[in-house]
């Protein structure tokens, strides 16, 4: 195979995005598009360099029933999504997921259990731990600088507006909750009814790599199921995680996005300290990182500008998305599909960031009783292929 | 009464600091001194202006039996120290206690319920509380411009050195890690053997003032007993809690004194994340904090120059300025600051001699207490959630009694 025919199901926002994207990287043709709104389809069609013989689908099984598609960009954001990409693995295509991996644990052991028993490449789209910030975290955590990390923090706590929580059905378009009346077939979004914890995945996947780790238990919990900032969303204002990690860091993990917030307040914060030194995020836009190593005959935290682009990207990765990093999600897949490349992220670390978050929004709704988060490598419990017992 | 005479206990650091502030504000006459080391006696005597006819006593009891003693200043660092209030107060006395409050559920009844019986003055000798930017955050948030507070973080980090976790019962010196092989008989304190979240009280005292809330359930996590940072030192190097309140807040607090931070970071750093707003102490000590009002046309965060100190402090607590920030070499003052020490002294002071209801009252002092003792808790338990009493009186339990279980 020298090219991957790539079927990209989606097209809201961030499937148009990759749309544009995966034109621009080698090694990918796109065959097929589709959305369960129809409506989107010419929007997707409008975006393609050369739309002639790309198919266009209303119905995911009819994309993956189709043998022109190779691999499924999925970039839906739906209760399902796990479920969906399960589905591309069991129809023979490999996946590119957008996050979060899913939202259930069933559906995560069915993406494991997929794409063992296939063989085929399934990765997370994940793009924050590309971000040079992450990268040089890494070096300086895995080489020991800040000592035995004990407490690691991250969090997506964001203002956007209101506009996400309701989709009219008839154009695919988003609804204000002030304009329900103009629109009687709109309904609220996954993002709507959404536990904001869901969404940990750029926390995670960032974190638990520079830990080289992953969550053994969670607890959680959060305000009431309704906003009080928007008390028309029925959705938590915030929700927020303590995990323990089988290297035994802490990890406080918190999700928000319907607290109004200054424009300048970056939505992703994270902060590591160690045993001999640390590291902090900057609170907005463009502030500087926070280091201090006590080895280092350093009297105060130094400023370092780290940033989410990466000084060794190339040309074609400079807007890419997301500062950049989006560029790196594409080629890791394009290598491992066409080259063989093992996927650093890989299948199971994928599930490590889905898990505690969705076991984090059961703690909420238990009562903040610890969950214990399951590893889904293969073990003596579990053979390569098989759902665990619990599931199956 | 028109002066309290009060017996301080317990002369150390913090203890001299008490006996500076008291020895110079207007009310106050220090009538004993006492400290289970006899050693420390000659130190706290000399630190008085006058110290003719002032009482000595190594034995708490025997200063709680002293009838020159109104009220005690109980500045002790123990697994006893609730006991040591209750106690007081059973033997009749007023209590300004130094935090945390207590360290076990049954103490923080006992002082309750031994408050509710005497009618005696019980004050937290809790001062983060009073400070400045504390103060400026409180009428915000009563003032509704930040709506409702979802989050709230509040954490006592540090990289503290390693004199405080053996001490020298000969000489009642503590003994650095350093030193320790020159004094293997040297004790661990409590500070060493305590667990790191117990020590919450500076964090929830400000936070739950400013929100005019309590703590109803806590679950926490620890890193392992033994610390990572010194193979001598027995103690979790982090604990960290997550509690809801009444009110529907969520609070994130965290304690440890062996991380790699570097003294120019913030020990104590709050944040608040609300409906319509934030607040935020500044990552580093020169750094302002940080306030964002969604409904006051404001385009950004602004850095705003609240301090700890007070701007509003009476004259009386200027006379508090001079006092040494040291004792025998080492720092006394920890984070208080003259200006918000003397509203914890005035208020007790306050309310024995004038009847002033204290702002902040026994019931308040217990929640703060009583979630970071659950923290240790829940975290012996593997992060089980525990629900927080409350302590003030219901239908299950009149004034003056302690509950069925201690009962």
């Amino acid at each position: 195979m020298s090219e991957i025919r790539i079927g990209l199901f989606g097209l809201g926002h961030r499937g148009v995005h990759w749309l544009r994207l995966l034109q621009r990287i080698p090694g990918y043709r796109i065959t097929a598009i589709g959305d369960m709104f129809p409506a989107l389809h010419d929007r997707g069609v409008a975006d393609l360099v050369d739309p002639k013989g790309v198919a266009a689908y209303a119905h995911y099984e009819d994309m993956l029933a189709d043998p022109n598609v190779d691999a499924i960009a999925l970039t839906v954001r739906c209760k399902e999504q796990g479920a969906m990409a399960a589905q591309a693995l069991e129809a023979g295509k490999h996946v590119n997921a957008e996050v979060p991996a899913a939202h259930t644990m069933e559906d995560c052991w069915r993406i494991v259990v997929a794409q063992e028993r296939s063989g085929l490449v399934y990765q997370l789209g994940e793009q924050s731990r590309y971000a040079g910030f992450f990268q040089a975290w890494r070096d300086l955590v895995q080489q020991g600088r800040l000592g035995r990390i004990v407490y690691f923090e991250g969090e997506y706590v964001s203002y956007k507006g209101i506009l996400r929580y309701h989709q009219d059905w008839d154009t695919g378009q988003f609804v204000y909750p002030y304009d329900l009346d103009k629109h009687p077939n709109a309904k609220p979004t996954w993002i709507h009814e959404m536990d904001p914890i869901h969404y940990l995945v750029h926390e995670l996947s960032p974190v638990l790599m520079v830990l080289d780790d992953r969550v053994t238990q969670v607890t959680a919990m959060g305000t009431r199921k309704q906003s009080y900032a928007h008390p028309e969303l029925k959705r938590a204002d915030i929700q927020v995680a303590l995990m323990k990690t089988e290297k035994d860091t802490i990890l406080r993990m918190m999700q928000g996005g319907t607290q109004m917030l200054a424009p300048a307040r970056d939505h992703h914060h994270y902060q590591v300290l160690g045993t001999e030194g640390s590291i902090e995020s900057g609170r907005s836009y463009g502030d500087r990182h926070y280091l201090w190593i006590a080895d280092n005959q350093m009297h105060g935290p130094a400023r370092v500008d780290w940033k989410y682009e990466r000084t060794d990207a190339p040309a074609e990765a400079v807007d890419s998305g997301h500062r950049g990093t989006d560029y790196y999600v594409h080629i890791a897949f394009r290598d491992a599909v066409l080259d063989g490349e093992p996927l650093e992220f890989d299948v199971y670390k994928a599930m490590d960031t889905a898990a505690p978050s969705i076991l984090a929004a059961d703690s909420i709704y238990s009562g903040a009783v610890p969950i214990d988060v399951p590893d889904f490598r293969p073990n003596g419990s579990r053979k390569a292929g098989e759902m665990p017992a619990a599931t199956a | 009464m028109d002066e309290i005479r009060v017996g301080i206990y317990g002369v150390g650091h913090r203890g001299i600091h008490w006996l500076r502030i008291l020895d110079r504000l207007d009310g106050y006459r220090i009538t004993a001194i006492g400290d289970m080391f006899p050693q420390l006696h000659e130190r706290a005597l000399g630190e008085l202006n006058d110290s003719s006819g002032v009482a000595v006593h190594t034995a708490y009891e025997d200063m709680l039996a002293d009838g020159n003693v109104d009220a005690i200043a109980l500045c002790v660092r123990c697994e006893e120290q609730g006991a040591m209030a209750a106690m007081a107060m059973e033997a009749g006395k007023h209590v300004n206690s130094e935090v945390p409050a207590s360290h076990t559920m049954e103490d923080c009844w006992r002082i309750v319920a031994a408050q509710e019986r005497t009618g005696l003055v019980y004050l937290l000798g809790e001062q983060v509380r009073h400070s400045g930017f504390i103060t400026a955050w409180r009428d915000l948030v009563r003032s509704g411009k930040l709506g409702h507070v979802g989050y709230v973080e509040g954490e006592y980090m540090s990289r503290k050195d390693t004199r405080r976790y053996w001490r020298d019962f000969e000489t009642a010196e503590f003994v650095d890690l350093k030193d320790l092989h020159k004094v293997p008989w040297a004790q661990k304190t409590w500070t060493h053997d305590m667990p790191p979240i117990h020590y919450l009280c500076h964090d929830l005292s400000a936070m739950l003032s400013i929100l005019d809330d309590r703590v109803v359930r806590v679950t926490a996590m620890s890193t392992q007993a033994d610390g990572y940072a010194h193979d001598e030192i027995v103690r979790p190097d982090i604990q960290v809690a997550l509690l809801h309140t009444a009110k529907d807040t969520i609070m994130r607090m965290a304690c440890g004194w062996t991380i790699g931070r570097s003294r120019q970071t913030r020990g104590h750093r709050y944040q608040m994340i609300a409906s319509h707003g934030t607040l935020e102490t500044g990552p580093t000590l020169e750094e302002l904090p940080m306030m964002y009002l969604a409904e006051s046309q404001m385009h950004e965060v602004s850095r705003v120059e609240w301090r700890i100190e007070r701007d509003d402090a009476p004259e009386e607590a200027a006379r508090l300025a001079d006092i040494p920030s040291t004792v025998a070499g080492q720092r006394s003052t920890g984070y208080s600051e003259p200006s918000m020490d003397y509203f914890v002294h005035a208020e007790f002071r306050d309310a024995i001699l004038n009847g002033k209801q204290p702002e902040f009252d026994v019931y308040q002092a217990m929640d703060t207490a009583a979630p970071a003792i659950l923290a240790a808790d829940s975290i012996e338990q593997g992060s089980k959630p525990i629900d927080v009493p409350d302590f003030r009186p219901s239908e299950s339990r009149a004034a003056g009694q302690m509950p069925e279980e201690y009962r």
